[in-house]
């Protein structure tokens, strides 16, 4: 590929279960204003500035058509353009760096906002599912993901305790990440004695109700070494949809996470990630999730990552750092979360990830997840140079 | 493709209701709360280009720059700019049911500066013209002000 | 441009008001198949999927999950982007960028909207924002009522000319396989259509359409092995305009449009004619396929577009520059006030526009040769995507 691109600055917001001081637009612009004030870009039109926009936000969630209506005036819209990408956030910042290997944007703003406090999750998520076989029977993202983790923990022998593990990590990590929601001291038996919200997924399993906001701006190569002395270039990106219909996969398997990881790889040279990778900031809406993950990202064996919990590896100062950051279990909000995990990314390559920085990092892997059941899977890896 | 009757086909009605809490945030809740406690509109204008936001929001979407605090009272008295009497049926947003616009819709540009749309009291279509004056009625105290524009009843002709 | 695109299959459905025998997913099938048929592939042969629609309109959130078995993005990259009214023009300039990127050699884009299974008005009323002037929207009806009243107090247009530029629609359609509304249409008919809001008839507003599109995009290399007829994405511009009331000082609300300052069109088309040397679109483009949810937005946008000198639409109407025999036809395909399922209308610019560039529009061809295509997509709280198509690099 002739141009590379680099993120060349990040922010967000402090994640907090309910902003209800702030219009949609000012917590975008909480994360969008400092981005512009750490690299001095403006929205200008003599190619020396922001050359468009990509936005990430949900109708369902904003209770409004054309969601990024709101949020326009706040990310440089006016007279230029903005386009809105309706996932996970990981796949805006992806669809912002084909616009530059495209070769039609040198600079791109990426901004992603939700307010998961302002309505109700389950009736949103229901709407996802084939209205006529499927919505009826009450079905929605927890208790599809019941069903997985279920099915999982059936096929590969997975513990409760091997989940619980996950949330006592992750929220442990979060007490050192100052814009983590919930920084916890938790043990596996208090997670265990969490409510049951849909068998085997515990309240403490799950990720907790969750606003905020979550700015960056990337650069192709030229402009990138310009704009930032440590810009973190994205090496590899992948992307893949699963099927749908719950029982159309098996769903203790992660094909198309095994597919968006490959892409990925090849994409970024990397033969075995379990050497290659020095951290990764995965998207776990529920901690099974974690550890299915893993087995999809090929940090472990199909099956292996109870195990892979078990050994602490996945921990800090581990071999092999999973979620330093705290991840979603320790509260974002879906649509930003895999934003959070790409800023978190690059604050580790940068060295500027505080109390919670890892020693050595060269190289980084951020993956954000849309749908039911993980059915849309984005992978990207992160590097040094 | 087969185009048949609809009745051979199933079509499965699904109502979809979705319950919200919008936050107004600092700059457009200071627009309603004036709007609610004190029957006054007003906007905010921007420092560098002094344009008037209205309803009143944090950053100048034309300087790309964060407002400040420069307030300003637009009057509750303006000017018609366009009107429209609305001849069809349409879909009130607050119950999802069918109502008649029985009162004409305009544009109206308050001595202040700032436009504003809503409803006008006179119905009379002989009686409406662009350039005619109008003030705000709102609702008398007590009958439970919003803290919306439905606080407002509708504008009233004011001279000829 | 890393990797220079050719649009290399183009489907869409037949559109219709009602389609109780398919679900959205099916619906979605027909225009997918339409145009892996038309570039002569299989679903093996593409790399990526993206599409879109408008996200509320039939309730389903996230509708790229449902619909992954039905467009081919299993196992595949891709996503789902949503920008209102523009929604299928962004969707195919996405497809275009992947292609571009050099990633992907062959990408497959979709745009849908099944209006028979929720509420359009709803959804459009829920454009407005929910803590201001919601509880008295009208929807794009009230927008366009505006619009015409401005123009016609600002320029001497008479209610005439917009129909005679409705009749000029509704030819095209007749000629359209595809078109929704093929009414055979007289001026009498349109000037006594039911009256909605003045100057706004029934017959003056886009329809309610149920309908799919789908583009086949390819980069250059692959473009050339696929098709002898590739259609050459020349560029693609987006252009957006303040959603939040600005009053400038001493500034009136422009007569001709909602909204203060330039206009996305404005800017739109300036950027995309300046970038590719046009100075002079009606010499320089030879069709153009642009999105008028209502006559009345038809005519003050052959203003803001260039394509005429300001206050001269209406002329051009009366003069019949825009038919399909005129000096600049506009909108052969019958456009968007005979056919319009939303979230597929820009998209369906863009189908026509290639077709057209290919001689393959049947019945509404152009005799005159097609070089170049103009298409725009209208969107959101006021924003334009434009697009240029040409028959050679
Ligand atoms: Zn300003």
């Amino acid at each position: 590929m002739a141009e590379r691109v680099a993120v060349v600055s990040v922010a967000q917001t402090k994640y907090h279960q309910n902003r209800g001081d702030v219009r949609e637009a000012e917590l975008a612009y909480e994360a969008i204003e400092q981005v512009l004030q750490e690299t001095g870009l403006k929205f200008v039109e003599d190619g020396t500035g922001i050359d468009a926009t990509v936005s990430c936000s949900h109708d369902h969630w904003d209770g409004q058509t054309i969601s990024d209506i709101k949020i326009g005036d706040v990310a440089g819209a006016h007279l230029r353009p903005e386009e809105k990408v309706a996932e996970d956030g990981t796949h805006a910042v992806y669809y912002a760096m084909l616009q530059i290997l495209s070769g039609h944007h040198d600079v791109v703003l990426v901004v992603s906002h939700m307010k998961e406090s302002q309505t109700v999750r389950s009736m949103i998520e229901n709407a996802a599912f084939d209205p006529v076989y499927q919505r009826l029977i009450g079905l929605d993202f927890l208790t599809a993901a019941a069903l997985q983790a279920r099915r999982y923990m059936y096929k590969y022998g997975i513990t409760e305790e091997q989940c619980a593990k996950v949330v006592v990590k992750n929220r442990k990590n979060a007490q050192n990440n100052p814009y983590a929601q919930a920084p916890m001291g938790l043990t596996v038996e208090d997670v265990l004695r969490s409510p049951m919200l849909s068998s085997p997924i515990r309240q403490l399993d799950a990720k907790p109700v969750s606003d905020g906001a979550c700015a960056m701006i990337l650069a192709k190569e030229e402009k990138a070494k310009r704009l930032s002395d440590k810009p973190a270039w994205i090496k590899g990106a992948g992307s893949c949809y699963d099927a749908f219909y719950l029982g159309d996969r098996d769903l203790a398997d992660c094909q198309s996470l095994m597919l968006a990881a490959k892409q990925a790889y090849d994409m970024a040279g990397i033969g075995d990630p379990r050497k290659e990778i020095d951290l990764a900031e995965v998207s776990e809406y529920y901690s099974y999730q974690e550890l299915l993950w893993m087995e999809g990202l090929g940090f472990c064996d199909r099956g292996e990552g109870g195990k892979l919990i078990d050994s602490g590896v996945t921990q800090m100062g581990g071999r092999l750092p999973l979620n330093p950051s705290g991840g979603l279990l320790s509260g974002r909000p879906f649509a930003v979360g895999g934003m959070a995990a790409v800023a978190e990314a690059v604050l580790q390559l940068r060295g500027e990830a505080g109390a919670r920085q890892l020693p050595d990092v060269s190289t980084a892997l951020a993956h954000g997840v849309t749908g039911p059941c993980g059915q849309l899977q984005c992978v990207l890896v992160l590097g040094k140079d | 493709m087969t185009e048949k009757a609809g009745e051979e086909f199933l079509v499965m009605p699904i109502p979809l209701e979705l319950p919200f809490q919008w936050a107004a945030g600092s700059y457009h809740g200071r627009t309603l709360r004036e709007i609610k406690d004190n029957n006054r509109f007003v906007g905010i204008r921007c420092p560098q280009c002094k344009s008037i936001l209205f309803p009143a929001a944090m950053v100048c979407p034309l300087c790309h720059v964060k407002v400040g605090e420069d307030w300003v009272e637009l009057g509750e008295k303006g000017t018609v700019e366009d009107f429209a009497i609305v001849e069809m049926s349409v879909l009130d947003p607050s119950t999802g049911k069918e109502r008649v616009e029985s009162q004409p819709q305009a544009v109206i540009r308050l001595d202040g500066g700032a436009v504003m749309e809503h409803r006008l009291e006179e119905k009379d279509p002989q009686k409406l013209r662009v350039g005619m004056r109008v003030e705000a009625v709102f609702k008398p105290e007590g009958e439970g002000g919003k803290g919306d524009l439905t606080d407002i009843l509708y504008f009233r002709t004011i001279e000829k | 441009m890393a990797e220079r695109v050719a649009i290399v299959g183009v489907g869409q459905t037949y559109h219709r008001s009602r389609r109780p025998d398919v679900n959205q997913v099916e619906l979605m099938n027909e225009a997918v198949r339409a145009a892996l048929d038309d570039a002569q592939l299989t679903l093996k042969d593409i790399d990526a999927v993206v599409m879109g629609n408008m996200e509320l309109f039939e309730g389903n959130y996230l509708v790229d999950m449902w619909a992954s078995d039905g467009i081919g993005s299993y196992l595949k990259p891709g996503m789902k982007i949503t920008t209102g009214g523009t929604t299928g023009a962004t969707i195919s300039c996405a497809a275009f960028t992947y292609a571009a990127s050099g990633l992907f050699n062959t990408v497959l884009a979709v745009a849908f909207e099944k209006q028979d299974e929720g509420d359009t008005r709803a959804g459009l009323i829920s454009v407005r924002d929910p803590l201001w002037d919601r509880f008295m929207a009208i929807g794009a009806v009230a927008t366009f009522a505006r619009m015409g009243r401005s123009y016609m107090r600002a320029s001497g247009c008479q209610e005439e000319h917009a129909a005679l530029l409705r009749v000029k629609a509704d030819r095209g359609a007749c000629r359209n396989p595809y078109a929704h509304l093929k009414l055979n249409l007289t001026i009498e008919d349109v000037m006594n259509s039911r009256m909605l809001i003045w100057p706004m008839r029934l017959l003056y507003m886009c329809p309610t359409t149920v309908g799919a599109a789908a583009l086949v995009v390819a980069s250059e290399r692959k473009a050339k092995k696929i098709t002898k007829k590739p259609v050459w994405v020349q560029d693609w511009v987006t252009v957006h305009q303040q959603s939040a009331r600005v009053h400038r000082p001493g500034e009136e609300a422009r007569v001709r449009t909602i909204g203060v300052g330039e206009t996305s069109h404005e800017r739109a088309a300036q950027l995309i004619y300046k970038r590719n040397g046009i100075t002079k679109p009606i010499r320089d483009i030879d069709v153009a396929e642009i999105y008028e949810p209502s006559t009345w937005g038809e005519l003050i946008w052959y203003e803001l577009y260039g394509f005429c000198e300001p206050g001269e639409g209406w002329r051009w109407a009366e003069k019949g520059v825009t038919d399909m025999e005129g000096e600049f036809p506009v909108n052969p395909s019958g456009g968007v006030v005979a056919t319009n399922p939303i979230g597929a209308t820009a998209m369906i610019r863009i189908v026509e526009a290639a077709l057209q560039v290919r001689g393959d529009a049947g019945e509404h061809q152009m005799t005159r040769p097609v070089r170049r295509a103009f298409t725009t997509a209208w969107g959101g709280q006021n924003w334009t995507v434009a697009t240029l198509l040409s028959k050679s690099i």
